[in-house]
């Protein structure tokens, strides 16, 4: 009787997978969709094609959060409300243990971070990085001169997932860093080109 | 019920078959954030262990206890290969004297999705904390605890399968992998002995380990797991089988500063005639820690903590073996400090009392560590 239980199980896993969103919805889909539960429905979301790194700004992150840029290019999309500017939101990779981990920070225009979420988290070990509590951490962070964030510092470590969670939290100071350096008008400069 | 078994295996390779299949559109963006890549990692340690005994001798020995490379490639985000290949005690000499060189983890991985992952190879079965996760910054202590070694095997590795995922919250997984050697299980040591490590190993009687895990509350895990095997083994020259169940619960809680972990396992035998009249071993350790990083000014962590672990290889035993109870007796009081300077390395300093057997030995444990 113990075999067809089984088979019954796996079954009704295969079947559940086989509906899952993570297997249709591509990553762009997803960062969207996760910019327009940021926003309110007022806002207008316009993507730009990616951002070539500068490589100035870029050493200068790098060398202040000690986490190298995987990628060339940030995916970059700018949120306009009916009069202004509400905020930017990027998109990048962090290594994890040995997969690639892509992550969105959204920024208000001040480029203080809003919230940051795993669009795509790839291994089986170390998924309680996308706890959204625990990404809530990062709300509020800006650059600051001195001062780059830390696991274990202004950031919670977690159990079973510590190089996961410090290659995120070095992505967020990372990517807060390099956009700093640039400043918000001269990230709308050379998005607009 | 054989035409259904078939119908069902049939429906399952169908349903597999067409996920390996299904392509998802060709999008530049996708394509982007994945490429196929060759990682590296791994983690070491050094140790110096002291050890004053009762009966007046000491001893004090430095030792570069374990050396491991963590190789993987990932060949799409689906398939990847994974592989942990360990030098023990810094070199290997013949069999039975110090030093190994093992093939702990080695296995192609399919992660579908969140919800279902296939792996097969030589494998980790789920076994508390620390089978898993045993990185040298990510428990307390120079060594591992007592428990980690007398009631849970660790490392337990062996040739399996397994699947995986996510689902409703829980983690889950469900291995199938090589059972145990019977002959090798005995009071003193429980079931460590009788792992067989991949080695052209017995597949007639293979164990099963369930086990499921919840970690979607901020800084709490809570994870339990089951392993049963039907052990083959012989007594007085007959073959007998003997049920070994493994059962264990874990804990770790990090609210603010604070660290709580515990662990609490039992393994029972069916056929206590074959484990010298032993029918149970029982452990269990329960850490306390508080990261004084912050308040010190220090930049890492800074974590003083104490821990007490109860082992009892023969913790339940016929009349017959009623010594054996008293001589696996043991407690272990530990006070220890932690330092991290950064989340993967870490300076270990530890000064415990261990009793057993009516003896206590004082043990000093100096140690450092690394991961990446």
């Amino acid at each position: 009787m113990r075999k067809p239980a089984l088979h019954r199980v796996l079954l009704i896993i295969g079947l559940f997978t086989i509906t899952s969103r993570h297997l249709t919805a591509g990553i762009q889909a997803e960062a969207e969709a996760v910019i327009q539960s940021v926003f309110n429905k007022e806002h207008h979301i316009i993507q730009f094609d990616p951002l070539a790194l500068s490589p100035a700004e870029r050493h200068q992150a790098e060398t202040k959060t000690g986490q190298r840029f995987i990628l060339d290019q940030i995916y970059l999309w700018i949120i306009y409300d009916s009069t202004a500017l509400a905020g930017i939101a990027v998109l990048d990779n962090v290594r994890g243990k040995a997969q690639p981990i892509t992550y969105l920070v959204v920024y208000t225009p001040d480029l203080v971070v809003k919230q940051v979420h795993i669009i795509k988290y790839r291994e089986q070990i170390g998924g309680a990085v996308q706890n959204q509590r625990w990404l809530g951490q990062f709300s509020g962070y800006r650059d600051q001169a001195n001062e780059t964030l830390s696991l274990g510092g202004a950031i919670d470590g977690i159990t079973g997932a510590t190089i996961s969670a410090d290659a995120i939290t070095r992505g967020v100071a990372r990517m807060t860093a390099y956009l700093n350096a640039l400043n918000f008008n001269e990230i709308i400069h050379r998005a607009e080109k | 019920m054989t035409l259904i078994n078939s119908l069902n295996r049939m429906t399952l390779l169908l349903l597999l078959g067409l996920q390996s299949g299904y392509a998802q559109p060709a999008e530049t963006m996708d394509q982007t954030f994945f490429q196929p890549s060759t990682t590296i990692g791994g983690y070491g340690e050094l140790h110096y262990n002291a050890v004053w005994s009762e009966s007046g001798t000491q001893t004090g020995k430095l030792d570069f206890h374990r050396f491991v490379i963590f190789l993987s490639h990932s060949w799409s985000e689906r398939w990847s290969l994974k592989a942990e290949l360990e030098l023990e005690h810094n070199l290997v000499e013949p069999p039975g004297e110090n030093g190994a060189l093992e093939l702990e983890q080695a296995y192609v991985d399919y992660h579908l999705s969140p919800r279902f992952g296939f792996q097969a190879g030589v494998i980790l079965p789920s076994v508390g904390f620390l089978n898993q996760y045993h990185e040298p910054p990510l428990f307390f202590g120079v060594e591992r605890p007592d428990y980690s070694k007398l009631i849970i095997p660790t490392t337990w590795f062996g040739n399996g399968v397994s699947i995986y995922g996510e689902l409703y919250g829980i983690d889950y997984r469900l291995v199938i992998m090589e059972g145990l050697d019977g002959t090798q299980i005995s009071p003193e040591s429980g079931i460590r002995s009788a792992r067989q490590m991949g080695v052209k190993s017995d597949a007639t009687h293979p164990l099963v380990n369930l086990s499921a895990e919840l970690r979607k509350i901020e800084s709490l895990v809570v994870g339990a797991s089951i392993s049963i095997n039907e052990v083959p083994d012989t007594l007085d020259g007959r073959s007998r089988s003997n049920r070994v169940m493994l059962t264990e619960l874990h804990i770790d809680w990090t609210p603010g500063n604070f660290t709580m972990r515990g662990e609490l396992g039992q393994i029972s035998y069916q056929e206590e005639v074959l484990v010298n009249g032993v029918s149970k071993a029982q452990g269990f350790y329960f850490d306390l820690g508080y990261n004084l990083g912050q308040r010190a000014g220090f930049r890492g962590d800074l974590i003083p903590w104490v821990r007490y672990n109860y082992n009892n290889t023969a913790a339940s035993v016929t009349t017959m073996a009623s010594a054996l109870t008293d001589e696996n007796n043991e407690t272990y009081w530990q006070m220890g400090l932690q330092v991290k300077p950064l989340p993967q390395v870490v300076y270990k300093v530890d000064f415990g009392e261990k009793s057993q057997a009516g003896n206590t030995d004082r043990l000093l444990n100096l140690g450092v560590g690394y991961m990446f």
